[in-house]
């Protein structure tokens, strides 16, 4: 039979059937990381409460990522400090290729273990599944467009790096729906809108596995593409020793990255699995230091204008982004943004979209936006008071933001457990008079003035004595909100007893980080 | 043919080693606790937009005084009048200050309630029906004591009974007082003044 | 078997690798020591000095009657020290009227395009290097410039005119008690001297609009909130833009309705300009033209306790007869 190079493989027993070779030992421990760095994934996941981000560095995911390194620098010209760990990720790749796809990235993994689990769905040899396929340029181009957007200020790699990806769908999709599904209480309410797009959009990149293995990381990630484009001038390579390669493609039949191990070896693509070195029966295949160039420009050679092309794509979108109603523009009453969140140009710029905030918030307040920001802000996070408030003297989503988006905020800085201390404001209260029950219902109710944690109180009750139909008169008590001193926490429309549609509801006028979005006036001196 | 592949000992260090160390090294800081959740701030946009409601430090509410030796929010209120506290946070009282001052020898308390009414409230309790000549809208005076109300301010002046300043001493520091409070607002609504902070 | 690697390729692969992790660390540590994108997005611009000081030999202010209001505007400003008095040779003036509003100017809601006109020429008589009349108003802008007559009077005379279609808001630091910061109207911050061109009118909030008023017009971004402390608002504004000079069209006052008007017969024909350094005296004149006592204007009191002028004595008058 012939392989996909076209020479005759001389048949050893069964195609399929592998020889059985003796461990290779370098193969067996990249396993061992790849299970390890998973096992870390899940407790980053698990370890952001108040007391995990001590005992575990909950942000190492991206401080150690140079695409969202690359991209925070592009959008917002500074990079947090904390970043520089990413150049010991590029010194990795400049050494030995894209080892971080193989042996390190935990979205890699659960890619290649679905790719493994559904092995029996793929159609074709294997050897031919794994052969490279031009759309697997892709992930350049979108590497390419995501970093124009970058440029020009906003953060929207953040969307498509596999580390934010991952991070966001499973902690705002699938977690929530398997504690959906099993019924967990759990220490964190798991509810989050737009749960089902995120975990929807995560499982149909799984998917694609049943078609090609590993696809995302082969076609669409750019941060493959980036590491693959540094690894072009790696040191330790896949060399194949022509005298001894007897062409029977068993290399392909294993390959995670489609690197072509067996013709012009791209080792842009190869993700360092070793699964070829082992698997040779002639032991042609050795992964070394200084192996000669196999393909030029490391294999994927991608025409001019097609990066031009989109790079252009990418400098267009965002000017659309921002001429339709999005958080920077026309900022909507509901993007109520986390305390401590920097201003909204800055913010969008600085925000990796990778769900950390909200899988840390401890009442749920923190989800992911799909439209009340826009399309620029897609998967930013907002506060909905209705699915949680913000605890005042809570700050950890500050303190898991790995890019600083949101300021780490000391609860003293917050002020909202101080007297008198309003350092940060997200937003205020307004009472809807028509469905307040002391003020439309001609029932007593102060459950808004009760919860109201600022000292001094936030709302303050008016009493008024109403007579009621049947004549009798009934004290009433009536809260009025003070926008001086509400901060905007949604204590009160978290508890408002009237179920659907509080009747007390948090909007973001008159947030601190922004002074356009005041609408109290406010003067220095007492006067 | 396929060689014995002889198990590399020094590649499988060198590959193990990095493992190891992290090993180690999260499970040192794990158990210590020692991982620190703040980012080193980097020399970019440190700050949001200011905020238009500056970390405030407690002003002294009374311009031409020292700070006070005691600032009691509502909540602890308790802690400097005891059961009287309720009755202050049922007029409305949101903030206690008080001053030890040396000359004249007396205690000056300045209760901070969110309307008038309470104010006017409490000082009915403490003095009772009559009413003085003195500072504020209303006072009440005696030999030993001046109290006196302006808008939502009440200020309880006690002189310390060995020292005995008397009458015209007390009214004199009731005066200052009554000049240092804030000066009236010319909105209407309850929100308390903003705070006197340093200037940016 | 494993033959021994080229030198040349070795040399080649460790450069490549220095070059990357150099580049690297280099995009890094600029990365680091950046103040970012948005550093200057907080540093607010400082106001000019537009102020001169007073000298005694001119009166503060004046009152001209009896003539065109071209004709009175010249005479006015001939009083208090002629033109040439505060504005230098090469300087950049702004005129600042009160544009706000999409009305005709026989309906007094802005000032008269011929005292603007007047203005103007006085200012390039006296030398100015650019004379700019700007505003920044409620209404449409495009439409009130067409319709107030002022953006045709003002190009006529010889001035640039600019409403924010044309130019910018820059972030400014007032140091008032309300207007901390706040973004003004660019046009302002670019001139060496300030001529303010208000009319007298009723105003519903602040019940007078006059001098210290109309400089509302330089500000930008949501300025109805100052509705809720007008009066100090105003004093703020008069602090930190005290113009050189005023001049003030009483040649028709609008008595009702203000600041908005459009019922001509709410229209008062006073036939009066008044000119001067003293925003304060001449605020308190145009109280009394709509029968108000000046010290019942809480921000004339304000202003006078801040310094910026007295309120009290009758203004001097001069007759034109044109």
């Amino acid at each position: 039979m012939s392989g996909p190079s076209g020479r005759e493989i001389p048949v050893v027993g069964d195609a399929t059937e592998k020889p059985r070779l003796p461990v290779y030992w370098p193969r067996v421990f990249r396993r061992i990381y790849q299970g390890f760095f998973l096992l870390l994934f899940v407790v980053t996941l698990v370890l952001m409460t108040d007391e995990g981000i001590h005992r575990f560095p909950v942000r190492w995911l991206f401080h150690l990522d140079p695409l969202a390194a690359l991209s925070v620098l592009a959008s917002s010209w500074v990079l947090p400090v904390a970043f520089l760990w990413s150049l010991a990720l590029v010194a990795l790749t400049v050494f030995f290729g894209r080892a971080f796809c193989g042996w390190l990235c935990p979205l890699g993994t659960i890619h290649q273990i679905v790719s493994w689990a559904t092995r029996p769905m793929r159609r074709g040899a294997p050897s031919k599944v794994n052969r490279w396929r031009p759309h697997f340029r892709w992930k350049y181009l979108v590497l390419i467009a995501l970093l124009a957007v970058a440029a020009l200020g906003s953060l929207q790699p953040g969307l498509f790096d596999p580390l934010s990806l991952g991070l966001r769908s499973f902690a705002s999709g699938l977690v929530p729906a398997v504690s959906a599904a099993l019924s967990l209480e759990g220490f964190r309410p798991r509810i989050y809108q737009w749960a089902w797009l995120t975990g929807a959009i995560f499982i149909a990149l799984l998917a694609a596995n049943a078609w090609i293995v590993r696809w995302w990381c082969r076609a669409l990630c750019p941060l493959g593409a980036l590491l693959g484009w540094v690894s072009r001038t790696a040191i330790y390579r896949i060399e194949v020793d022509p005298d001894r390669c007897n062409h029977c493609d068993r290399c392909a039949a294993d390959c995670q990255g489609a690197d072509e191990p067996f013709g012009r070896h791209k080792v842009s693509e190869c993700h360092v699995c070793l699964n070829c070195v082992s698997v040779c029966p002639e032991e042609a295949i050795t992964y070394r230091a200084f192996a000669p160039v196999a393909a030029p420009a490391g294999g994927v050679d991608l025409p001019r204008r097609k990066i031009l092309g989109a790079a252009f794509t990418g400098m267009v979108l965002l000017p659309l982004f921002r001429a339709s109603a999005g958080s920077v523009s026309s900022p909507a009453p509901g993007a109520i943004r986390p305390p401590g969140a920097l201003a909204e140009a800055e913010f969008l710029a600085r925000c990796l979209r990778c769900g950390a905030c909200g899988n840390a918030c401890p009442t749920g307040a923190i989800q992911p936006s799909v439209g009340e920001t826009g399309i620029e802000g897609l998967w930013t996070p907002v506060v909905v008071p209705r699915r949680g408030w913000c605890e005042p003297s809570c700050v950890l989503c500050g303190q898991v933001c790995p890019s600083g988006a949101i300021r780490p905020l000391t609860p003293d800085e917050k002020g909202w457990t101080r007297p008198e201390g309003y350092g940060v404001r997200i937003g205020t209260a307004f009472m809807d008079r028509g469905r307040c029950l002391p003020w439309g219902m001609d029932t007593p109710c102060i459950v808004c003035q009760e919860v109201c944690p600022t000292v001094p109180k936030a709302i303050r009750l008016e009493e008024a004595v109403v007579t009621l139909r049947d004549g009798k008169q009934v004290r009433l008590q009536r809260p009025i909100v003070d926008p001086n001193r509400c901060v905007g926490c949604g204590l009160c429309e978290a508890k408002c007893p009237v179920t659907d549609l509080a009747a007390i509801r948090v909007t973001r006028a008159g947030e601190s980080r922004s002074p356009e979005s005041a609408f109290i006036l406010v003067s220095r001196e007492g006067v | 043919m396929p060689q014995n592949r002889r198990f590399p000992w020094l590649k499988s260090l060198l590959l193990a080693a990095p493992l190891v160390c992290l090993v180690v090294w999260l499970t040192v800081g794990g158990v210590k606790g020692s991982f620190s959740p703040d980012l080193p701030p980097s020399p970019g946009p440190e700050k949001s937009a200011p905020s238009r409601q500056p970390v405030a430090s407690p002003p002294s509410f009374l311009t031409g005084f020292p700070a006070p030796e005691g600032d009691y929010p509502a909540d602890r209120l308790f802690e400097r009048v005891d059961g009287a506290a309720d009755a202050l946070i049922a007029a409305g009282c949101e903030r206690l200050l008080f001053w030890r001052m040396g000359d004249p020898a007396a205690e000056m308390e300045l209760l901070i309630f969110d309307r008038a009414e309470g104010a006017a409230r409490i000082l009915a309790k403490d003095a009772g029906p009559g009413r003085d000549p003195g500072p504020g809208e209303e006072a009440s005076v005696t030999d030993q004591s001046v109290f006196f109300r302006r808008g939502r301010f009440y200020v309880r002046i006690l002189g310390d009974p060995a020292a005995n300043p008397g009458r015209g001493r007390l009214l004199d520091l009731a005066g200052r007082a009554d000049r240092g409070l804030p000066a009236s607002e010319i909105q209407t609504s309850s929100a308390i003044p903003a705070r006197q902070e340093s200037s940016p | 078997m494993k033959h021994r690697p080229d030198r040349r390729l070795v040399l080649r692969r460790l450069g490549q690798a220095g070059l990357v992790l150099g580049g690297s660390s280099v995009v890094a540590s600029l990365g680091l020591f950046s103040r970012g994108r948005w550093a200057g997005m907080h540093e607010a611009a400082v106001i000019p000095r537009y102020f001169l000081p007073a000298e005694t030999r001119f009166p503060a202010a004046v009152v001209a009657r009896g003539g065109s209001p071209a004709a009175l505007a010249r005479a006015a400003v001939e009083r208090v020290g002629g033109m040439g008095r505060f504005v230098r040779r090469g300087e950049t003036v702004l005129v600042k009227p009160n544009m706000a509003w999409d009305r005709t100017p026989e309906q007094g809601a802005n000032t008269n395009p011929e005292i603007v006109a007047e203005v103007v020429r006085l200012c390039r008589e006296a030398g100015a290097g650019r004379v700019v009349v700007a505003d920044v108003p409620v209404h449409d802008a495009r439409r009130t410039a067409v319709r107030s007559g002022i953006e045709e009077a003002a190009r006529h005379a010889g001035a640039e005119f600019f409403i924010p279609a044309t130019a910018g808001f820059t972030l400014a630091a007032l140091g008032g008690s309300i207007l901390d910061r706040w973004e003004v109207f660019d046009p302002v911050l670019k001139a060496d001297r300030l001529i303010n061109l208000p009319i007298v009118k009723d105003h519903g909030l602040s019940r007078l609009t006059c001098g210290m008023k109309n400089l509302y017009g330089v500000l930008g971004g949501t300025r109805g909130r100052l509705h809720q402390r007008i009066h100090l608002s105003i004093a703020d504004l008069a602090v930190a833009f005290r113009p050189t000079l005023t001049v003030v069209d009483a040649t028709r006052v609008m008595l009702r309705g203000g600041p908005q008007g459009g019922r001509l017969e709410d229209l008062l024909p006073v036939g009066a300009v008044a000119a001067g350094t003293d925003m304060v005296a001449l605020d308190a004149w145009g109280a009394t033209l709509l029968g108000i006592d000046p010290k019942e204007i809480d921000h004339i009191v304000l202003a006078q306790g801040r310094g910026l002028g007295t309120f009290g004595t009758p203004l001097e008058e001069i007759h034109v007869g044109t």
